[in-house]
């Protein structure tokens, strides 16, 4: 086995103090800008490159490595606590997690999205470094219409399972359609609604938007004093509530798989996995009510998700140089910097480097689950702090995040503004995920389908040309149609159950 | 109002000590340099390797700082440079042909007299890839395939407006060959859809291809420098082919118009020397970068000739519909 | 092609403007019992978000803070002064560790910093 004898003249490189010490910082510092909103892996990366210049190269990706990790997972910890997801990638976690924690139980909530955070870590660093190369021949076998019906499927999918009224939910995605279409229309040049100011001809970040969108509303709700926990009855030590292993081990199994699918597939990224892993364990579930109530699986399915998606994207981004989100893009970055460049010629010259990055990437999971292990029990004192206090802070920090993704004014006035959006939607019970999720894919459906008909010049059956298409056109239509299938046959069993009483 | 006074007295004290010191020691406070694109990305990544060999190359202990102003294709960052104090304290990378086209396309705050050129450092020269199952190696076997094929060629760049695309204009009105446009957003997508053959070809920086062409994945039919890269000696240019394109693009350093001629001489001589610092030309050669210092004077012609041609290009073919 | 993108856009967010319309009508049919006090701290909130802001661009984000959050949790109803002071010194001395000093963002240029010589 070539891969195994890599691996191990690679180990021995990764198990040396100053990687070790770099990985454990980098863990923390992931965690970190994980948590607090605004700051992303993406800006934390970025930030550590010019730092890392001096250092060996396996100092500094082991350092960016733990970075990418821990920030999948201390996204999550704001969300179970405040109601705020630190990383777009949390959104979903704050359906079930918050609702537990306001149960009691945010010990609980925290225990397993870290121990699922840190499976899924695991699970795609082994996919990484085992089979790299034969997954990434399917991110390539991906076409533009492939693309489009993937984004299709993506958005149909969350539209009408996720708001309990469709219409409502229909109208948030048609919210976040139209801000994703804001900006220079790729394919032809043109300007759309920009209204003439240079600064949003590049597009609104998504950033921006899910800070104001997630994190202003529950900012105004602590310092009104209508936060959702009351300190009193917290449960610290977790001792309460057992630790569900037998039924959330399906969980990681699903949901790892959808996160490493979902990365390998250029451009979509840990948000989309986290949210089709919360939508897809719901739908195999027999009791979807309980959902969004704080059920531990709906904890345990994004963040498995989310974090199984960190290997999966560097995939694409190692063997062929195609980085499939911001970070995978920062990461490449980083290699760069250190005379790594990504493509067909990385693992022949490199071979060391490059498996004693991957190894990092396995070595920080285990890191994450220690810190977040002792980490957690102080996480939880935020909830002791007064809300009156602690929202004046949350302001004030993500008006500091948000102005240093590009150090740009007009991004905190957007953000305000999206804040004010958000509070708006949240009084009227207008689900905000769903215009998140189409913020996202609106641009990659529209792209995507107007590139593959560009190419086949305007012959629309290319859309249904490939197996992939047939086969993600098919998952769509179950997606829309099983809502209407479920309503009438549950009007038939009441209508029966009408007859029999 | 004593407190005042004394400050007003440190302050006015300080600004005469320092006064003379200014023409003698340039660098007294640090400088901030502004990059047009996201850290981290290929800009950025070159910009934040020159800069220690540049602070180096400095009298005193000179600092830079990098800023990243991204937007817009560049326009932000452009426009924070060209409105920037021109008192020495602010440069900023420029990427052309990003910088003259944008201006050339829509409405800006800037134009190209706004900027005070500095040193050309990088000028990465285009080319077209095509897989290396195409049946075609050079640029008469595309023109050729194109002539046979029943539909238009299709061809991938970064983007509308970009070198890559304006590139394949020339060419596709030079060889009388019908050529359809793909527009992706990042080089790396441009070759994800060649190498899964959606395309039939790439126009994008050689740089990016001699990777994929060494493996033996993509055969790069010819590059638009005017002399061979020496990376890719074995590439002839197009213009070798008989074809007259010259295309790539350039990161350089700007200042912003009126800037202060010592400290323009002495920023020159800095980043000519940390240019040609060994260290520097290993960091660049591992990442590819193709290094052409060029002193203020010829970059400036050079802006002013690019300019004049894209100006041209667009009067007969707006590559953006109006 | 992007002529008729637009127009979809522009027939969504009709759409979107009339479902809101009435969503907007639902809505307020819920919640008629509005409190006049929560009103009013609500708004003075709004304000003091959008003062944050503005005051962040001509004075400095530290120097904002060190106003700022005071005054809302002030607002908020929070009464605890010492807890108030030290912790928002202490939050100012955080973000200026992590924003100023280990990120270098180049923050707007600061009253209070340059007073003191930052």
């Amino acid at each position: 086995m070539e891969i195994f004898s890599a691996i191990a003249s690679a180990a021995p490189g990764v198990f040396t103090i100053p990687v070790i010490i770099a990985m454990f910082i980098g863990t923390v510092v992931g965690i970190g800008v994980g948590a607090l909103p605004g700051l992303s892996a993406t800006m934390g990366i970025a930030v550590l490159i010019p730092l890392t210049f001096s250092l060996e190269p396996l100092v500094a990706l082991g350092m960016v490595a733990g970075i990418y990790n821990g920030a999948m997972y201390g996204g999550s910890i704001p969300a179970i606590l405040l109601r705020i997801p630190g990383t777009p990638a949390g959104i979903a976690t704050v359906f079930d997690g918050h609702e537990m924690a306001k149960k009691g139980n945010p010990k609980l909530a925290l225990d397993i999205s870290l121990v699922s955070s840190s499976l899924g870590s695991a699970v795609s660093a082994i996919a990484l470094l085992l089979l790299a190369p034969p997954l990434a021949a399917i991110a390539l076998k991906f076409g533009q219409a492939d693309y489009f019906w993937l984004a299709v499927f993506g958005l149909t999918a969350i539209s009408v399972l996720l708001a309990g009224n469709p219409v409502k939910g229909f109208l948030s995605a048609c919210l976040g359609l139209f801000v994703g279409l804001i900006g220079i229309d790729a394919l032809t040049g043109n300007q759309r609604f920009t209204f003439d100011t240079p600064d949003l001809l590049s597009g609104v970040n998504i950033i921006v938007i899910l800070t104001g969108l997630y994190a202003i509303p529950p900012a105004i709700d602590l310092m009104t004093g209508k936060a959702g926990i009351a300190a009193g009855h917290i449960d610290v030590s977790g001792s309460r509530a057992k630790f569900p292993w037998h039924t959330l081990v399906p969980v990681w199994i699903r949901s790892s798989v959808i996160g490493l699918v979902i990365g390998l597939i250029p451009a979509l990224g840990g948000n989309i996995a986290a949210l089709l892993a919360w939508n897809e364990q719901r739908r195999w579930t027999k009791n979807p009510g309980a959902y969004g109530t704080g059920e531990p699986d709906g904890i345990a399915a994004p963040e498995c998700a989310n974090n199984a998606d960190t290997g999966a994207t560097l995939i694409p981004a190692l063997t062929l140089g195609i980085p499939g989100n911001a970070v995978a893009a920062v990461v490449l970055g980083a290699l760069l910097v250190h005379g790594l460049r990504p493509g067909p010629e990385l693992f022949r010259a490199n071979a060391d480097v490059v498996y004693g990055f991957m190894l990092t990437m396995l070595v920080t999971a285990g890191f994450m689950w220690v810190i977040g292990k002792f980490g957690s029990r102080l996480y939880v004192n935020v909830l002791r702090m007064p809300g009156k206090l602690l929202g004046p802070f949350v302001l004030g920090l993500t008006i500091v995040g948000v102005y240093s993704i590009h150090n740009s004014m007009f991004e905190v006035w957007l953000m305000l503004g999206f804040g004010a959006l958000g509070f708006l939607m949240e009084r009227l019970a207008i689900p905000t995920a769903p215009a998140v999720l189409a913020v996202i894919l609106g641009p990659i459906a529209e792209e995507s389908l107007r590139r593959a008909l560009l190419i086949s010049g305007g012959d629309m059956s290319v859309l249904l040309a490939g197996p992939i298409s047939w086969m993600l056109a098919a998952l769509t239509i179950i997606a829309v149609l099983s809502p209407l299938w479920k309503a009438i046959q549950s009007r038939r069993a009441a209508r029966t159950g009408a007859e029999a009483s | 109002m004593k407190l005042t006074s004394k400050i007003l007295c440190v302050a006015l004290g300080s600004t005469v000590l320092a006064g003379p010191a200014i023409a003698q020691e340039y660098p007294e406070r640090p400088i901030d340099m502004i990059v047009a694109y996201s850290a981290g990305g290929g800009t950025d990544v070159a910009a934040r390797t020159l800069v220690p060999y540049i602070e180096e190359h400095l009298p005193g202990d000179a600092t830079i700082n990098v800023i990243n102003r991204p937007g817009a294709g560049g326009e932000i960052g452009f426009t924070a440079l060209a409105n920037a104090d021109p008192d020495g304290y602010t440069i900023g990378f420029v990427n052309l042909p990003n910088l003259l086209s944008i201006a050339i396309q829509r409405e800006t705050d800037y134009e190209l007299s706004s900027f005070q050129p500095v040193a050309d450092i990088v000028y990465d020269p285009g080319g077209f890839g095509a897989s290396a199952d195409a049946g075609f190696d050079d640029l008469e076997g595309l023109v050729e395939y194109a002539e046979n094929k029943s539909g238009p060629v299709t061809y991938g760049t970064t983007g509308i407006g970009s070198d890559d695309h304006l590139a394949a204009l020339t060419f596709a009105r030079q060889a009388g060959i019908e050529m359809r446009h793909i527009p992706f957003s990042g080089a790396a997508d441009v070759r994800a859809a060649l190498l899964g053959g959606q395309i039939d070809l790439a126009s994008t920086n050689v740089s990016e291809l001699i990777d994929y062409a060494d493996s033996g994945d993509v055969v790069i039919l010819g590059q638009m420098g005017e002399e061979r890269w020496s990376e890719a000696s074995d590439i002839p240019t197009f213009q070798e082919q008989g074809f007259d394109v010259v295309m790539g693009s350039d990161r350089g350093l700007a200042a912003p118009a009126g800037f202060p001629e010592d400290a323009l001489a002495t920023l020159q001589t800095a980043v000519e020397a940390a240019v040609a610092d060994p260290e520097f030309q290993e960091r660049a050669q591992e990442q590819r970068l193709p290094l052409s210092f060029m002193d203020a004077e010829a970059f400036g012609a050079k802006l002013d000739r690019m300019n004049e041609n894209l100006q041209g290009i667009w009067e007969e073919q707006p590559w953006v519909e109006q | 092609m992007p002529v008729t993108v637009t127009a979809l856009a522009s027939a969504l967010s009709a759409i979107w403007l009339a479902t809101s319309a009435v969503a907007v009508v639902r809505g307020t049919g819920k919640r008629v019992e509005l409190d006049g006090r929560k009103v009013a701290r609500f708004s003075v909130l709004c304000f003091a978000a959008v003062a944050y802001v503005y005051l962040m661009s001509r004075i400095g984000f530290f120097t904002t803070t060190i106003l700022v959050v005071p005054a809302l949790a002030f607002i908020g109803g929070y009464r605890n002064a010492k807890v108030l002071v030290a912790a928002t010194i202490g939050f100012v001395v955080v973000l200026y560790g992590v924003f100023r000093g280990l990120l270098s963002v180049p923050l707007p240029d600061d009253l209070l910093l340059s007073l003191i010589g930052g």
